[in-house]
């Protein structure tokens, strides 16, 4: 860098497989990068771990330019101070092959409820057996459908980090399951041997998906521009997403696609917090990133990608969709990498249809109480 | 003098496998016994942090770990599956490449070429592609007129289609049983025919005796490999679907780097080394019944 000879940056690439494990060894070796990026689930539990540096206490960055409510939602982790800065602002999306959902008479601009999804779901069924309404994942289902539908039904996380407890009870579990079951067997979502093959947030590589064999992908709304470009020969919309009639909250989260953090054992925070001052808040750097990792997540930044007509339409529609919905961020031990494991098990069980939504839920209070007791 | 020249000869020589000795040191013996000692711990890497537990990872993972068991379950079915495939096949075609005259360079090429390519991540990759519901194997059959079928989505196809990759890398096997077929004399074929035995019994009679002590290396290999397998399960499946390709390897992994309970893997990889040992030290038993060295009566 011209304006600090004496700081020198050195850019490394980390493909998104395997990205936290390989963080896990740089930690375990105290060989981690003085900057680095962190997955968004995986932000409460390095903080927990204390391998991020706290960032209030660095006077090289400044975060005026952010909103004061979105930055502290995100990367603050219930601390109080700033543990992480989030890249953009993202959220869950519902990516729509408009085309075909106006073939089938399927509007889903309309806000709509989790019964009128599988009921629309049979209907592309009848319209064509070898096309689905949804096209999810393991991976995903959890977080769009279990997570959600919890936060929705309780309007409190899975876990409550405070008193290392599970929220929701048996039953609950079990409507989350049934629900799971209804989507799976209805045929709303694709089976999940097919999609078990392909990985989590790709669904532009499922040649369905490119042959537009399916109405709409769940996912992020950082996905939103690669989906559309992987079948342009339609058209395409941002969805409303499935609320419960009595919720206590609207469960669809609006946070970021990633942070970017600085590691405990630094030797040079102050240098790294001024380049994250850069890349957070200079409009060189604004421009050269544009959304590449979303909307940018400050005002001045998405004035800038607005301008220079780097945010694309689908992207920002998604957006203001997800922006819509006011549900709230369950990371914590809900996202802790365990946790994740014993829904995604259960739900693939329920989804496969090797375990009722009774048994499933059974198998996770005792899992989720067994990993709590171990915190 | 003549002491201290044979001293400076020996210097030299350890000069020369020191970088040697220092890997072995560093990289594997080190690893080897630190890992017995996680195994003992409660050790979180992100922490940095090991609590000396004694054996209570290992009572967990034989009392609590209900997944521990589908794993080993995936991972003993994987060796069965992979060991007498590959090693049948390789010597079937040994076999048939030790009668050819013509090409044989070229076709022990060909067919060694998937060991070179076998164990990248690229192959794994390239399987998976062509093993999708959606992919190269299903149009095949779509083709042929019939059904497909869920290679990698169906719990029963999935291991089976991992296998076929490690089966598929045959080629070093096969090169090893085509040297010791070489070296089985010629003499003792033509005596046998002048008694009259058929081809059957001078293949059991004759060349399998005479391969035996391969035979016998390969099947140690193999299973300590089938055992250790990693690559493919992670790539192609992720231990999937229904933890039905859930091998140790992906276990410990996940386990280690994933849910940070590094003593906890540690502890399953001392119980992958423990079945393999038991197992090579009951092959190493019952060689005194079925292999045979030229230099022994």
């Amino acid at each position: 860098m011209k304006k600090y000879p004496n700081i020198k940056i050195e850019p490394e690439y980390g493909a998104q497989d395997g990205y936290n494990e390989k963080k896990t060894t740089e930690f375990s070796t105290k060989t981690a990068p003085d900057i680095f990026q962190i997955e968004t689930g995986s932000g409460p539990e390095y903080c927990r771990m204390g391998v991020l540096y706290n960032l209030s206490t660095l006077k090289n960055i400044s975060f005026d330019k952010f909103d004061p409510n979105f930055i502290k939602e995100n990367g603050q982790f219930g601390t109080g101070s700033q543990y992480a800065i989030p890249t953009g602002v993202a959220g869950s999306a519902l990516i729509v092959n408009k085309t075909l959902a106006d073939k089938i008479g399927i509007d889903l601009t309309q806000q709509y409820d989790w019964e009128q999804l599988i009921e629309w779901g049979k209907k592309v069924q009848a319209y064509n057996p070898e096309y689905y309404l949804l096209s999810v994942n393991t991976f995903n289902g959890v977080s769009f459908f279990v997570r959600t539908y919890a936060r929705q039904l309780t309007g409190r996380a899975i876990i409550d980090d405070a008193t290392k407890t599970v929220t929701l009870t048996e039953e609950q579990f079990t409507e989350i399951f049934d629900l799971i079951d209804r989507l799976y067997k209805s045929k709303t979502c694709a089976p999940a041997a097919y999609k078990a093959p392909y990985n989590p947030n790709k669904d532009q590589e499922d040649p369905k998906w490119i042959n537009g064999e399916y109405v709409a992908s769940v996912g992020y709304t950082s996905n939103a521009l690669v989906l559309s470009e992987a079948n342009p020969n339609v058209e395409y919309i941002a969805g409303c997403l499935p609320l419960l009639p009595n919720r206590k909250s609207d469960g669809w989260v609006n946070n970021c696609p990633q942070f970017m953090g600085i590691y405990a054992e630094t030797k040079h925070p102050e240098e790294a917090a001024l380049f994250l001052d850069f890349f957070f808040n200079s409009e060189e750097a604004a421009a050269l990133l544009g959304t590449v990792r979303s909307v940018p997540p400050t005002a001045f930044a998405q004035k800038i990608v607005t301008e220079n007509g780097s945010l694309d339409k689908l992207t920002a529609e998604a957006v203001e969709r997800s922006l819509t919905y006011s549900g709230f961020d369950d990371g914590g031990l809900t996202t802790s990498a365990e946790s994740e494991k014993i829904l995604e098990e259960a739900y693939e069980a329920v989804a496969y249809g090797v375990m009722t939504p009774a048994e499933a839920a059974k198998d996770v209070i005792q899992k989720l109480n067994d990993f709590l007791a171990r915190q | 003098m003549k002491g201290s020249s044979l001293s400076k000869r020996n210097r030299v020589a350890y000069l020369y496998i020191l970088p040697w000795l220092i890997g072995i040191v560093v990289f594997s013996v080190y690893p080897f016994f630190i890992s017995f000692y996680y195994s003992l711990c409660d050790y979180n890497p992100l922490l940095s942090q090991h609590t000396f537990i004694g054996f209570d990872n290992y009572v967990k993972l034989f009392t609590k770990d209900s997944e521990f068991f589908k794993s080993l379950k995936a991972t003993l079915l994987y060796t069965v599956y992979t060991v007498p495939s590959k090693l049948l096949m390789s010597l079937a075609i040994a076999l048939m490449l030790n009668k050819a005259r013509k090409g044989i360079g070229v076709l022990r090429t060909i067919y060694y070429l998937p060991s070179l390519f076998g164990g990248s991540i690229a192959v794994a990759v390239l399987w998976r592609i062509m093993f999708m519901d959606k992919g190269m194997v299903n149009n095949w059959l779509k083709a042929l007129g019939l059904s497909t079928v869920s290679f990698l989505g169906d719990p029963k196809f999935a291991l089976p289609t991992l296998s076929l990759l490690e089966v598929w890398q045959f080629g070093s096997s096969m090169v090893l049983f085509l040297a010791a077929l070489k070296q089985v004399p010629n003499s003792l074929y033509e005596a046998a025919k002048i008694d009259g035995a058929s081809s059957i019994k001078r293949f059991f009679s004759i060349t399998l005796p005479g391969i035996s002590p391969i035979i016998f290396f390969c099947i140690i290999m193999q299973t300590l490999n089938a055992m250790q397998n990693f690559t493919s399960a992670f790539v192609i499946t992720k231990g999937g679907p229904l933890h039905s390709t859930y091998m140790l390897g992906v276990k410990l992994y996940n386990d280690g780097f994933k849910l940070y309970r590094m003593g906890y893997a540690s502890a399953t990889s001392w119980i992958i080394f423990s079945i393999v040992a038991i197992f090579t030290a009951l092959l190493f038993i019952s060689s005194k019944y079925w292999v045979f060295y030229s230099d022994e009566n």
